[in-house]
C-alpha cells in the first residue's frame, strides 16, 4: 500500500513540475532575466554589471518584449526629488524594423530624428566612447529643461541602448560618470562560453530536419524566436521573445524537432545563436 | 503502518500542489488583473491638478469632411440625422421610430453617447442612461457606477461563473417593463455581486469625429509611420504593435483596442450590443428569451423604397448601420483653436519629452473614393497601434491580439473638449489622465518621467497645449 501512495505521490509532482516555463532549458539566461539587487543591476546574458549612483533604485517593470525584439531591461531612477532616470533597454538586431546594422547609424539616424523636433539641441554630436573595454556611441542633447544622453553598444547581436535623462547638465555628467563603473563582459561573469550569434542561420543549407510548430491564435502575428543550437546540430535552448501562451507552446515543441548543421569556424564546431520567426 | 501514512502524506501533499499550482498561478493572474483594474478611482498625485478643464466655446467639431460634392454633403447630413434616431422595441412609440430596441441595451441611439461637444463625439455632461433606465415603464435599475454626472458606461465581466475567460459586453438595462414589450421578463444582470467579486470593467465611447481619415490611411502608411519614430522610440522604451483582422492580416484601428476593422464593423456591432438591433452585419439576437422577441431579423435593414425622403437617395436605400458609418466617414476632425504662446510651448514638450512617439501628430490617407480625401494630411495624434499600457490601466480583456494590459493609442484631436479621459472614464481630469499613463509594465513610463521632471510652468504648458487641440 505505501509503495502505491508513493507511487502516486512521485507521478503526481513530475506532472505539476512539468509544467512548461516558456522555454525548452530555464538554465540559460534570456536578455530580460536582468535585475537590480543590492543596488546593482546586474545581466548574465549580457554580461553585464553595473553598480547604481547611491540613492538609485528601479523605477517598478518594463513592458514585455515587443514582437520585433525590443527589450526594456531595466528603469532606473534616482530617489527624492526626481533628479534624474537611466533606461537600459536592447533591440534584438536578428527581429529589428531598422535594418542598420552598426550602432553608429542607429545614433546618427536618431540624431537626425531629433534634430526635427522643434526645441532639440544637439549637445554634442555622436561620438565613440568606451566603457569597460566596449565601443559605445554617444549622443548628447536637450529641450525643455531636460538633459540626455544616449550610448548604444553592439552585444551578441543586440544593440544595448543606455538612455539618461536628467534635469541638469551638472547631474547628467555625473550621471554619466557614474557609468564608468559599469562592466560588459568581465572576465568570470558567465558560467559557459557565449554562442557565436548568426542572422539567418535556420535557412534550407543549414536545417536538416524541421517540424512546424501547430498553428495557435492571434492569426497574422510574426513571433520572433531566439535558439542556440548545440555543437550537435540539436537545439540547446529556445527563447520565444513575444507569443501568445499557446504559440509558445507550441513553438517550444516544434523546435524539439528540429535538426541544423553544426555551426564550425575552422572545422571545429561550435555553438551558434540564431533567430527565427515563426507566422502564424 | 508509518511507512503507509507517510506515504499517504507524501500523496496527499503531491496532489494538493498538482491541484492548487495552477489555481494558484490562475489566482496570481486573476489577482493581478484585479489589482490593475481602478474601479472607477482616479490615480492621485500629490500634485494640485494644472488642468483648466474642457474649452469653451463653439464645437470644434461635427460638420462634414471640406471637400465633398454635394451628393456627399447630402448623404453626410441624412446620415447625421440617422444617426439621432432613437430607437422602441418595435418603433411604434411617438418620437421612437427606430426599430429594435433590446432586449438588453446601454442605450436607445448613437447620438445619446456619441454627443459631446457635437453629435459624434464622445460621453455629455449629463449620462442619459439614468433617463433611459425608466423611460416608456421600463422598471431598470440604475447601478452603483452610473451617475447623472459622470460618463455613458458600458460594462465587461472578466469571467464567466465557471471561471473561463468572458470580457463581453454586458447590457445595463432590459426592456422589461416597458409599454412596447409586454409579456417580457428578463432581470438586469447582478451588478452588485459582480462588482463585489471585482469581475466589472468599464468603456466609455470613443469619440468618431473624422474617422474616414483613419480609415483611408493605407496600412504601410500606418506603418511608415510608426517606423520613421522607431529610434526614438527605443531610447524611451516604447515599441508597439498592430492589431490585425483574423479574417485578412490588415490593421484594425477602431475602439478601445484597435478591435474593430471598419466603421461599417464598428457601427453594426454597437447598434447589436449597445441597442440590442439586430442588422445585416450582426443579424442574431444575443438575448434569446423567447417572451422578448417582437420583430423579425434582422431589425435594420436595407431599404427597398426610399421611405425617409432624406434628400440622398443612397441614406433613404442603405441601412441604419451603413448610414452611421456614412456619418462617421464623412465627417470632419475636431479643430484645433490657434497657437497661442502657451500652447506653442506645449506642442515643443510634447515633442520633446517624447508623448510624440505614440501620440504620432500627423498621418496621411491613400486613394480615396470621396471627393478631396485623397491622399490628406490630418492630425489625430495616434499611430493606431497597440501598447502595453502597464498594470495600472490594464482591463483584463483581450481583443484580437490586443492583450488585457495593451490598447490602442487613443487619437487626442479633439481631447480640448472631451469630459472624461481613459477607456474608463475614470478621470475627468488630463493631469490624472496624462499620470495613469505609468505604471509596472507601462510603454509610456520614461515619457511620464521625462513629465515629472519638467519645470511646472512646462507641465502647465504642455496641459494647455492638449485643451487646444
Amino acid at each position: 500500500m505505501y509503495r502505491i501512495w508513493a507511487l502516486a505521490a512521485l507521478a503526481c509532482l513530475t506532472v505539476a513540475l512539468a509544467v512548461p516555463r516558456g522555454s525548452a532549458n530555464v538554465s540559460a539566461a534570456n536578455p530580460e532575466d536582468g535585475k537590480v539587487i543590492s543596488g546593482k543591476y546586474t545581466n548574465k546574458y549580457f554580461a553585464m554589471a553595473y553598480p547604481l549612483p547611491s540613492g538609485w533604485g528601479e523605477d517598478g517593470e518594463g513592458p514585455a518584449p515587443s514582437y520585433s525584439g525590443y527589450y526594456v531591461l531595466s528603469a532606473l531612477k534616482s530617489g527624492g526629488g526626481r533628479a534624474g532616470t537611466m533606461l537600459i533597454a536592447a533591440q534584438d538586431q536578428f527581429f529589428a524594423a531598422d535594418v542598420s546594422s552598426r550602432a553608429q547609424e542607429i545614433v546618427e539616424r536618431f540624431r537626425r530624428l531629433l534634430a526635427e523636433i522643434d526645441g532639440m539641441m544637439i549637445d554634442h554630436e555622436p561620438e565613440e566612447v568606451t566603457i569597460s573595454g566596449i565601443p559605445f556611441t554617444r549622443l548628447d542633447f536637450s529641450g525643455v529643461g531636460l538633459y540626455r544622453t544616449v550610448l548604444v553598444a553592439e552585444r551578441r547581436c543586440h544593440f544595448v541602448s543606455l538612455s539618461l535623462t536628467t534635469a541638469g547638465p551638472d547631474e547628467r555628467a555625473s550621471l554619466t560618470e557614474s557609468l564608468l563603473r559599469l562592466s560588459l563582459g568581465e572576465p568570470g561573469d558567465r558560467a559557459e562560453e557565449v554562442p557565436v550569434c548568426v542572422k539567418d542561420y535556420a535557412t534550407p543549407d543549414h536545417v536538416i530536419s524541421r517540424v512546424e510548430p501547430t498553428p495557435a491564435a492571434p492569426k497574422f502575428t510574426l513571433v520572433p524566436v531566439r535558439v542556440i543550437i548545440g555543437v550537435d546540430g540539436l537545439v540547446r535552448h529556445i527563447h520565444v521573445i513575444r507569443a501568445s501562451a499557446d504559440q509558445r507552446a507550441n513553438i517550444t515543441a516544434a523546435l524539439g524537432g528540429w535538426q541544423f548543421r553544426p555551426f564550425t569556424i575552422e572545422g571545429r564546431p561550435v555553438e551558434v545563436e540564431t533567430g527565427i520567426t515563426f507566422r502564424f | 503502518m508509518k511507512q503507509f501514512w507517510l506515504g499517504q502524506l507524501a500523496a496527499v501533499t503531491a496532489i494538493l500542489v498538482l491541484v492548487f499550482r495552477p489555481i494558484a498561478l490562475l489566482g496570481t493572474a486573476v489577482a493581478q488583473d484585479g489589482t490593475a483594474v481602478n474601479f472607477g478611482t482616479a490615480p492621485h498625485g500629490k500634485k494640485k491638478s494644472i488642468d483648466p478643464g474642457p474649452r469653451g466655446g463653439a464645437p470644434g467639431a461635427g460638420g462634414p469632411l471640406v471637400g465633398l460634392d454635394d451628393d456627399e454633403q447630402a448623404l453626410f447630413k441624412a446620415a447625421k440625422s440617422r444617426f439621432q434616431e432613437i430607437d422602441s422595441v418595435s418603433g411604434t412609440i411617438p418620437g421612437e421610430a427606430g426599430i429594435g430596441l433590446g432586449p438588453r441595451f446601454n442605450l436607445n441611439g448613437c447620438a445619446g453617447c456619441h454627443v459631446f461637444p457635437a453629435v459624434g463625439g464622445s460621453s455629455p455632461a449629463i449620462n442619459p442612461q439614468i433617463a433611459v433606465a425608466k423611460l416608456d415603464g421600463a422598471k431598470n435599475v440604475v447601478p452603483s457606477f452610473i451617475s447623472e454626472t459622470g460618463p455613458v458606461r458600458e460594462v465587461r465581466f472578466f469571467q464567466n461563473p465557471d471561471g473561463t475567460p468572458d470580457g463581453g459586453v454586458h447590457d445595463l438595462f432590459v426592456i422589461t417593463g416597458r409599454t412596447d414589450a409586454p409579456g417580457c421578463n428578463i432581470n438586469q444582470p447582478d451588478f452588485a455581486t459582480e462588482l463585489a467579486q471585482h469581475n466589472v470593467i468599464f468603456r466609455i465611447p470613443t469619440p468618431t469625429f473624422g474617422l474616414g481619415l483613419v480609415e483611408n490611411v493605407p496600412d504601410s502608411y500606418l506603418e511608415a509611420a510608426q517606423a520613421a519614430n522607431g529610434s526614438v522610440a527605443a531610447s524611451l522604451g516604447v515599441s508597439g504593435v498592430f492589431n490585425r483582422s483574423a479574417n485578412d492580416g490588415t490593421i484594425t484601428r477602431f475602439g478601445w483596442k484597435a478591435q474593430n476593422k471598419s466603421l461599417l464593423m464598428f457601427a453594426g456591432e454597437a447598434y447589436n450590443v449597445e441597442q440590442g438591433v439586430t442588422n445585416e452585419l450582426f443579424p442574431n439576437e444575443r438575448e434569446t428569451a423567447a417572451s422578448c422577441q417582437y420583430n423579425g431579423l434582422p431589425e435594420d435593414t436595407t431599404n427597398l423604397a426610399p421611405n425617409f425622403n432624406s434628400g440622398s437617395l443612397a441614406s433613404d436605400y442603405s441601412s441604419d448601420v451603413v448610414n452611421f458609418a456614412a456619418f462617421m466617414r464623412l465627417s470632419a476632425p475636431p479643430t484645433p483653436v490657434p497657437d497661442t504662446a502657451l500652447t506653442a510651448r506645449g506642442r515643443q514638450v510634447f515633442q520633446n519629452i517624447g508623448c510624440q512617439t505614440c501620440h504620432i501628430m500627423t498621418q496621411t490617407t491613400g486613394q480615396s473614393g470621396y471627393s478631396g480625401q485623397s491622399n490628406v494630411s490630418f492630425s489625430p495624434f495616434s499611430d493606431f497601434a497597440l501598447h502595453d499600457m502597464g498594470t495600472g490601466l490594464a482591463d483584463g480583456i483581450a481583443q484580437g491580439s490586443a492583450s488585457g494590459r495593451e490598447f490602442r493609442t487613443a487619437p487626442l484631436w479633439g481631447i480640448g473638449q472631451r469630459l472624461f479621459f481613459l477607456h474608463d472614464g475614470r478621470t475627468a481630469d488630463l493631469y490624472r489622465a496624462i499620470k495613469a499613463h505609468a505604471s509596472n509594465g507601462s510603454e509610456a513610463n520614461t515619457v511620464i518621467s521625462n513629465f515629472e521632471m519638467l519645470a511646472p510652468a512646462d507641465q502647465h504648458a504642455l496641459v494647455d497645449f492638449l485643451r487646444s487641440l
